[in-house]
């Protein structure tokens, strides 16, 4: 439901139904594949199965990602009349990878957005970025890993079997706990400071439920989408 | 009649594919409505129809991946002549033959190539597809690259040698922006001599060509306003500020820093923000707000010994004046022949937007306030 939530949060937006929106959101333990992608060669379909895996395939691009309760994902909708919005659409990763790079600064963990579109910490991916640009609005999401399993991640994940010196998360780094609330505070004030952007709390409005509901019943909950190559 | 056009995603984006048709040949759309997706390596876009009217032709299937910048479709408006439609649609056609158009490989199945090889490739043109590897796992490696130019050579032999300059960055952005605006826009260019006489004294000051010109310009533009204008579909939206850009030549290519609100601006103030710009520009420090909003350019290729060209107007402008440099001349003065420093303007202006006898009285404003800068402090 949450990918369905995040198109239908676009199309609003898009259509001026909704305001600027910037999401937090968590998924239970699923593999999240890029628009185009392939399961059958992005994921072991056998480690899925046995451990209760979902699969889903989100509306962006990118590669296939492993989430469970310790990944973050953030993302932010912006109308493209915006003054923040870029006039290159590939600038959203430098503007808020670049901006929830500093927020992370303010709980000094001191990671650096990598282009074209990752966040790194220790030299290792904690965050991938992908986007969709519409005629009025733009979606920038991201990853973060804070205290993702990446053994499971590893073993979902076959391209990932060997490449856990690539990709990490912030509390294995650490040693220490990363609060979530902290996190989703610091990447807001990594905005404001960054763009001036200020927020105020809000839920999804009937309207974003609805077209959410209508997607998720049309496209996110068969396997014609999810599992369409 | 309108062209859809593959947009550029990213910076350095070389071709996008056409992910997902929402409209077919043939169905009515709706201004903004979305009738392609499309996408690059890192982003996907919904593109949507500039116009209302007909979907008329589709030019790239799904799944295909083209050059960004390239006609991907043609809508027909209703007040379209069908003939002229058609005739757009063959030439476009022909000029599609030419266009390498490419069922892209999923990354997954990318071919097994070291980045070295990969580089050597495409230094010299090689289909990497036709190579075979001898890697570990049929890996491409440099040696195989190095053998397949080697058997190719009699037949490169016969062609002229090539330096591959890949077009990137800011050149791949002018690049695509001057196309698009000489494709879209009829562009007319006049030209009109100026007496830079009075302009010299004011030189001396201190007062720049550039600040006058701008200031000159904006006068102008306040009692010609349609020339401070964009066309968007069916309507000219006339700007209210007037922004001056001024194309500045930096290491990298052009790029045009803007005085906004010029009109409201005096000639020294002007002079200092012109100054600063440029030193901007050269050192690679001016923010987003200096290069951005524009509503007139002026190009000055008067220190390369220019005297008139014809410039390209700026994407979402009207028109755009080109300055030569300021020599001297002789000029017919009460029936004696006297030398006077001159100039030369090139006014080049969209004509769906004015007619030449505007534009030239536009011109004939310009020329009037650079003649007699004193003018130009009311």
């Amino acid at each position: 439901m949450n990918i369905a939530v995040e198109e239908a949060v676009l199309r609003a937006v898009n259509e001026k139904l909704s305001p600027n929106t910037i999401r937090f959101w968590r998924n239970v333990n699923s593999v999240v594949v890029g628009r185009n992608q392939s399961i059958k060669k992005a994921v072991d379909l056998n480690v899925c199965k046995k451990l209760g895996i979902t699969i889903v395939r989100r509306f962006t691009g990118g590669g296939a990602v492993y989430q469970d309760h310790g990944n973050l994902n953030w993302s932010i909708f912006l109308r493209r009349s915006n003054s923040i919005s870029p006039i290159i659409i590939s600038d959203v990763f430098k503007i808020f990878g670049g901006a929830v790079a500093k927020g992370l600064d303010f709980l000094e963990i001191n990671v650096n957005f990598q282009p074209p579109n990752m966040i790194q910490f220790n030299g290792k991916k904690i965050s991938g970025l992908a986007a969709y640009a519409k005629h009025d609005a733009i979606l920038c999401h991201g990853t973060l890993l804070i205290s993702t399993n990446l053994d499971t991640l590893s073993e979902v994940l076959p391209l990932h079997k060997d490449s856990l010196t690539k990709v990490t998360c912030l509390e294995r780094e650490l040693k220490r706990q990363v609060p979530l609330s902290l996190v989703r505070t610091s990447i807001l004030q990594g905005l404001e400071e960054s763009y001036g952007i200020k927020t105020k709390l809000g839920t999804l409005s009937e309207t974003e439920m609805e077209k959410a509901k209508a997607l998720y019943d049309e496209k996110y909950s068969g396997s014609e989408w999810n599992f369409k190559c | 009649m309108q062209t859809v056009i593959l947009p550029r995603l990213d910076e350095d984006q070389k071709s996008g594919m056409i992910l997902e048709w929402l409209k077919g040949e043939g169905a009515e759309v709706e201004k903004d409505e979305p009738i392609v997706i499309v996408m690059s390596e890192k982003i996907m876009m919904d593109v949507s129809a500039p116009v209302s009217g007909k979907l008329y032709k589709i030019f790239a299937q799904e799944n295909m991946e083209m050059p960004v910048g390239q006609v991907i479709a043609v809508i027909a408006e209703p007040s379209d002549d069908p003939n002229i439609v058609s005739r757009f649609v063959e030439e476009a056609k022909r000029s599609l033959a030419g266009i390498e158009v490419k069922k892209p490989q999923k990354p997954e199945e990318k071919m097994p190539i070291s980045p070295l090889a990969r580089k050597l490739a495409e230094q010299y043109g090689i289909d990497v597809a036709m190579v075979k590897g001898s890697g570990p796992g049929g890996r491409i490696v440099k040696e195989d690259i190095l053998k397949t130019v080697e058997e190719l050579k009699p037949e490169a032999k016969a062609q002229p040698r090539i330096l591959t300059i890949p077009l990137t960055g800011i050149r791949k952005i002018i690049a695509e922006r001057v196309s698009s605006s000489h494709l879209a826009a009829p562009h007319v260019t006049l030209t009109m001599d100026a007496d830079a006489s009075e302009a010299n004294k004011l030189k001396e000051t201190g007062i720049s060509y550039n600040a006058i010109l701008i200031k000159a310009v904006a006068k102008a533009l306040q009692s010609y306003p349609i020339l401070n204008s964009t066309l968007e579909g069916d309507q000219i939206k006339q700007f209210e500020d007037v922004n001056i850009g001024l194309a500045v030549a930096i290491k990298e290519g052009l790029i045009a820093p803007v005085v906004h609100d010029a009109e409201k601006k005096t000639l020294g103030e002007i002079n200092i923000a012109v100054e600063d710009l440029i030193r901007k520009a050269r050192e690679n420090k001016l923010s987003v707000s200096e290069v951005t909003g524009g509503t007139f350019t002026i190009s000055n290729l008067g220190m390369f010994e220019v005297d008139v060209f014809t410039p390209i107007i700026t994407p979402g402008q009207s028109a755009i004046l080109g300055i030569g440099r300021v020599v001297d001349k002789p000029q017919v003065v009460s029936a004696r022949i006297e030398i006077k420093p001159t100039v030369t303007f090139s006014l080049s202006f969209d004509h769906r937007i004015a007619d030449g006898a505007v534009a030239a009285q536009f011109l004939q404003f310009v020329k009037k306030f650079f003649e007699n800068p004193q003018l130009l402090s009311s």
